[in-house]
């Protein structure tokens, strides 16, 4: 289970950051190789981004919670989040995303998603939210 | 533990829903197109060959009174056309059921529970939240989750409060606050739905206690993709109880001698009274104007006792969100390193994502707003059987209050977003909206209607040029169509009560309507639970005022008909009638200022 790392990375400097960036960098590819195919949608709990799935265990009959944080790096005061393996999104977890731009908009961060897929672009782009939440 | 007053109507059953009956509706809809056509001739015949030329300045405001009343006739036969009741469906058990999956996998659902307190006696939602806990659902695997939204903040920090969040867990149950109280009820289920994850949630007031079988009899209503919401009928089983006319007698000059007590007994003990006195049984509301509304997708939501699809109402609240944005700011193109911008800092900081309206009527404009939308289609089913149950007003002071804030929410969406010229919703929703709507235009006839005796008692003046043969032709016809068909329509339930609060209700209605045409805003009171010591007096004096200057009206004119003085005695006659029938309904919102309850 990995915990998200969020604004706590903002509040270091820059120095501290590009190396944190580095690292994160490393940290990130182990989180994306890590992912699997399971990750599919996306929900805010407390001040932590998680993103949750119930995933069938093969073992027994039953579903298992299976939580991933969201890779993200932070670089020159943006909060960038890698949704390369997220293939589906609701209302539900748009707003999500909103709320988590809000939160770090609080906090002089700005936030942008990247690796999004051509059918999330599209959702949000239809929505009228995509000068709101930025993808690329 | 506090002993409730409602403790005693613990026993009483709900009521069954009437069933579907195609005949039943066919004649209706004959006898609804028969009243709608000798009502237009009566009309007609009014505007055009009964007016009293020499009391124009009398007659006018009548007949438009008169217009304008049909047009509400109009309105019932469209709503009560026919049933559509959905077919009903197993209870649902996977997210596969009730939405399509695209690339997620199968999973069990979710369902959270709403309890939405403020101030409510914890005590009060103890049994809200037991009664939650004991509903049924055949699949262990659903994660049904109950929480107590308290927008009170009772969680002891204050010491003269009572603890909620302490009896939330000491039943095991989830309990959310919130640091503010912004957008009211809405507001705290807003903040009940950041907090939670569940698929579906229902909505129960403080005092909502849901039968056992509420979820497992209206969750497979889900699995029509489009379905948004389910409302089921909200049944007050805490009514006033019918008491026998002797028993009152007796109760109110303290009569014990048997002599005088056995011929009371013997004249008046058949008769009951105050059975429902505040005229709080919606029966007519759920089971048929509302039910009826199924045929056009058109069933509003009411708060309490829904059941909502969560992604139903985050699409209209994530659309509304960027027209917002989108309307107020025209953001140029950002670049992928782009700097902060303050103006999108202030601009998201002001807007939020709002899944119910912040309206003192959230329930209703929400409803109209998920109608209304092109893309999703969004559908509605008044569920036709009670599941929950909830306690009624029991004094005049509160009645009015809530009733007053709907009728305010109503009218303030009526001004301000009016559904009629709404884009997107059918012509069915808009007729049914707009009759919503319309009901609360009523006091501007049945003021007229309950002045008019008394303006002719005391000028002698007729609005019509004579109650003549012609007179009676045109309104009889139509009164006894009207009659037939309304007992067809609301076939089973009594509209008695229903008939009088209208008339009685006028005070309250006019002040609202006042009210919000001068722009004041429209606050939501929260409903006082329970039996309360109020001054109910203020809300009658109009009452007392009409029926007293009827009376005088009918005593003077009776002197000049002896005298043979009076120029109209066929007016008289009818005039006086007319102010019996008005001084019935009125009584009833009279009786009901000074019902008192046997225990207290």
């Amino acid at each position: 289970m990995f915990l998200m790392k969020n604004y706590t990375i903002a509040e270091k400097p820059v120095a501290e950051t590009m190396v944190n960036i580095a690292a994160s960098e490393k940290y990130n590819s182990g989180i994306i190789n890590k992912t699997t195919n399971n990750l599919r949608s996306i929900h805010m709990s407390g001040d932590r981004f998680i993103i949750r799935d119930e995933v069938p265990v093969q073992s027994y009959q039953g579903y298992k919670t299976l939580e991933k944080s969201l890779p993200g790096v932070y670089l020159r005061g943006i909060q960038y989040y890698d949704l390369k393996n997220i293939y589906f999104i609701n209302n539900t977890g748009i707003a999500n995303l909103i709320d988590l731009l809000k939160s770090l908009l609080e906090k002089n961060i700005e936030v942008q998603f990247v690796n999004v897929s051509d059918k999330i672009k599209e959702k949000i782009r239809s929505m009228g939210l995509d000068q709101i939440l930025i993808c690329s | 533990m506090e002993q409730f007053y409602f403790r005693k109507f613990e026993d009483r059953k709900p009521y069954n829903a009437i069933p579907e009956n195609k005949f039943r509706t066919l004649l209706f809809q004959f006898f609804g197109l028969l009243t709608v056509v000798l009502g237009f001739a009566y009309i007609h015949w009014r505007w055009k060959y009964s007016l009293n030329p020499d009391a124009l300045w009398f007659a006018i405001p009548l007949v438009v009174a008169e217009t304008l009343s049909y047009i509400s006739t109009i309105l019932i036969v469209v709503n009560f056309w026919s049933y559509k009741d959905p077919p009903k469906s197993a209870p649902v058990r996977y997210l596969s059921e009730i939405e399509d999956l695209e690339e997620r996998h199968d999973r069990p659902l979710a369902i959270d529970v709403f309890i939405a307190t403020y101030n409510e006696d914890v005590e009060l939602v103890r049994l809200s939240i037991a009664d939650a806990k004991k509903m049924i659902y055949p699949y262990r695997d659903v994660e049904i989750k109950i929480y107590v939204l308290d927008d009170g903040r009772r969680d002891g920090r204050d010491p003269n409060k009572q603890n909620m969040k302490k009896v939330a867990e000491e039943e095991g149950v989830g309990y959310l606050i919130r640091e503010h109280n912004k957008g009211y009820k809405a507001g705290n289920l807003k903040n009940g739905l950041e907090l939670t994850k569940g698929d579906l949630f229902v909505i129960l007031d403080a005092d909502t206690r849901p039968l056992p079988g509420f979820l497992a009899n209206t969750s497979g209503y889900f699995r029509n993709r489009k379905l948004a919401w389910v409302q089921t009928p909200q049944w007050f089983y805490d009514t006033t109880e019918a008491q026998k006319l002797s028993d009152v007698i007796k109760s109110k000059f303290r009569l014990t001698n048997k002599y005088v007590t056995k011929p009371i007994d013997m004249l008046f003990s058949k008769i009951s009274i105050n059975e429902d006195i505040f005229g709080n049984d919606p029966r007519l509301f759920y089971d048929v104007i509302l039910r009826k509304r199924n045929f056009y997708n058109a069933a509003f939501c009411c708060g309490a006792g829904s059941f909502h699809r969560r992604e139903a109402v985050m699409s209209l609240a994530l659309k509304d969100f960027a027209k917002e944005i989108n309307e107020e700011e025209n953001f140029d193109e950002l670049t992928f390193e782009t700097k902060i911008s303050n103006k999108k800092k202030q601009l998201l900081a002001k807007h939020e994502i709002i899944p119910f309206k912040f309206h003192a009527s959230e329930d209703i404009y929400t409803s109209i707003l998920l109608h209304a939308d092109k893309e999703y289609r969004w559908q509605s089913i008044q569920h036709p059987d009670i599941e929950c149950k909830m306690l009624s007003t029991q004094d005049l002071d509160s009645w009015i209050k809530q009733h007053q804030r709907y009728a305010e929410g109503s009218l303030d969406i009526a001004f301000k977003d009016n559904p009629v010229f709404k884009n997107g919703l059918t012509i069915g929703q808009k007729v049914c909206y707009f009759n919503t709507i319309w009901s609360y235009f009523a006091p501007l006839w049945i003021i007229i209607f309950l002045l008019s005796p008394v303006v002719f008692f005391f000028t002698l003046q007729l609005p019509v040029q004579a109650y003549s043969f012609d007179f009676f032709k045109y309104f009889l016809p139509f009164q006894i169509m009207n009659t037939i068909t309304i007992t067809l329509g609301a076939w089973g339930i009594s509209t008695k009560r229903g008939d009088q609060y209208y008339i009685s209700g006028f005070w309250y209605m006019l002040m609202s309507l006042i009210s919000v045409i001068m722009g004041k805003k429209v606050k939501f009171n929260v409903t006082p639970k329970g039996i309360l010591t109020s001054k109910n007096i203020k809300h009658i004096i109009p009452h007392i005022i009409i029926i007293g200057l009827s009376l005088v009206g009918i005593g003077y004119n009776t002197v000049l008909l002896m005298l043979g003085y009076h120029p109209t005695p066929s007016g008289f006659v009818a005039n006086a009638f007319w102010t019996i029938f008005n001084i019935i309904d009125l009584s009833v919102m009279i009786r009901a200022a000074r019902w008192k309850p046997v225990e207290c």
